[in-house]
């Protein structure tokens, strides 16, 4: 069993990964296909597991089995996705006390490269008020030129997870999921003092989008199965009763590049997905880093 | 002029839980159902949902031709993605592919027609070229023009 860091040490050299050495240090990797026969002896509150060639089938497999951060090997962002996923494990408040949790430029706090972008919040306090979040998400995109190839996709993902958000997250009593069943047609109010909040921001190599909510009620059995579930078949099928269509997952992460969930049960949950800046086609081909985290 | 035998309707905006469909009334004269999309719409997972529940009198009806006309990028890609997105009898006679110029700063939706793109089952795409006279790339996924061998 190698550590992160003696597991890639090329890819750690830049400086900018220096000061969490003590944090790659402690944390292994499982690498799919060739460790298998001893998965075994990996620990799973101390693994990151790497894919050669990952998919989101074996990636799903790996979260059944329980481990947390399945990671692709082909994608140039690799190191910092070993980081983050070692964060979670070991300090996630590093990750995600921060005002855009899971960007990488805010990871290192000497680096400059989230600053001077501008950033995005939207406070949701009800179903209704998501036109005017992806209204202002259309205007944020429009105003940051590096970000319009990927509106189309930005709109969809973000559609999606301050739906996810709004309908699957909250609780109102006994920590009952008061919406989860209430047709999305249906307008919903998340009661006194509640709301989630809606962000969006970008690194030099990231376009970030989240949502983060106070209720901390995810669920990761339910979203493994949901995921094994929609990823099953070559095309997934609507759920055509019921509260949701049973695609929002499916739609975030087909759309993006990465996608993060964090839980703090009962206290807070941030679903996050980065999009590469660049082409529609990257993010579409790009084989997913996914981290599920709950603490 | 809008043909008796043709009912056409329009899609402007993304099509989510906020939209109700029109009445989809096929009568006996009826022999084609046009949509029109505008480059800007897209469908959300519920869109998804009510579009396909939208669409199930043609599903039922195959004397009733479907034919979409100017499908945005994210259209196709669920047309290729999701089981019954459309029925057997549906026809997309037009799509948007977006191109890209190579530093990633400037896009162009360009309308293609599918008589126009796909000929002897290869697909062949015009050259698009950026305001600096570049050649753009199509920003499309591999995957993406499988659709056109299949409706």
């Amino acid at each position: 069993m190698k550590t992160a860091f003696d597991t890639f040490p090329e890819l750690f050299q830049n400086n900018t990964f220096m000061p969490f050495k003590n944090i790659l240090s402690r944390i292994f990797i499982l690498r799919v296909p060739e460790d298998l026969p001893n998965i075994q002896k990996y620990d799973i509150k101390k693994t990151v597991i790497v894919l050669d060639k990952a998919s989101i089938y074996m990636s799903t497999k790996m979260l059944q089995m329980g481990f947390s951060h399945c990671l692709s090997a082909d994608r140039k962002d690799l190191n910092k996705e070993i980081l983050a996923a070692s964060c979670l494990l070991l300090e996630p408040a590093i990750l995600t006390n921060n005002d855009t949790p899971f960007l990488f430029g805010n990871l290192i706090k000497k680096n400059k490269s989230a600053e001077g972008y501008e950033k995005l919040y939207f406070e949701a306090f009800s179903s209704d008020d998501k036109t005017v979040m992806l209204q202002k998400l259309d205007e944020y995109i429009n105003r940051n030129p590096k970000l319009n190839s990927l509106r189309d996709l930005a709109l969809q993902i973000s559609d999606e997870l301050i739906t996810n958000s709004i309908y699957e997250a909250t609780i109102k009593r006994h920590n009952m999921r008061s919406n989860v069943n209430i047709d999305r047609t249906d307008q919903v109010t998340l009661g006194k003092d509640k709301s989630v909040v809606f962000y969006a921001a970008y690194d030099e190599e990231i376009f970030l989008m989240g949502c983060l909510d106070s209720f901390g009620v995810l669920n990761r059995k339910d979203v493994v199965n949901h995921l094994a579930k929609v990823y099953a078949t070559d095309k997934a099928v609507p759920t055509l009763s019921g509260g949701g269509a049973g695609l929002g997952l499916k739609l975030i992460i087909d759309n993006a590049a990465n996608i993060y969930f964090y839980c703090e049960k009962g206290k807070r949950t941030i679903v996050a997905c980065g999009c590469i800046i660049g082409s529609v086609r990257e993010n579409l081909k790009a084989t997913k880093h996914i981290h599920i985290s709950i603490v | 002029m809008q043909q008796d035998n043709i009912l056409v309707f329009k899609f402007n905006e993304p099509i989510t839980e906020r939209n109700s469909f029109p009445a989809l009334a096929i009568e006996e004269k009826h022999t084609e159902v046009h949509v029109e999309f505008s480059e800007r719409t897209y469908f959300n997972s519920v869109g998804i949902r009510d579009w396909m529940k939208w669409l199930s009198p043609i599903k039922k009806n195959h004397l009733v031709k479907l034919i979409l006309f100017n499908c945005p990028t994210s259209i196709i890609n669920q047309i290729n993605l999701i089981s019954d997105f459309l029925p057997s009898n549906a026809v997309v006679s037009s799509f948007f592919v977006q191109f890209i110029n190579t530093e990633g700063t400037e896009t162009k939706a360009i309308l293609l027609k599918k008589d126009d793109v796909y000929i002897g089952g290869k697909v062949i795409l015009p050259v698009v070229k950026d305001s600096k006279g570049q050649i753009m790339e199509v920003d499309v996924n591999h995957k993406f023009f499988k659709f056109l061998n299949k409706i």
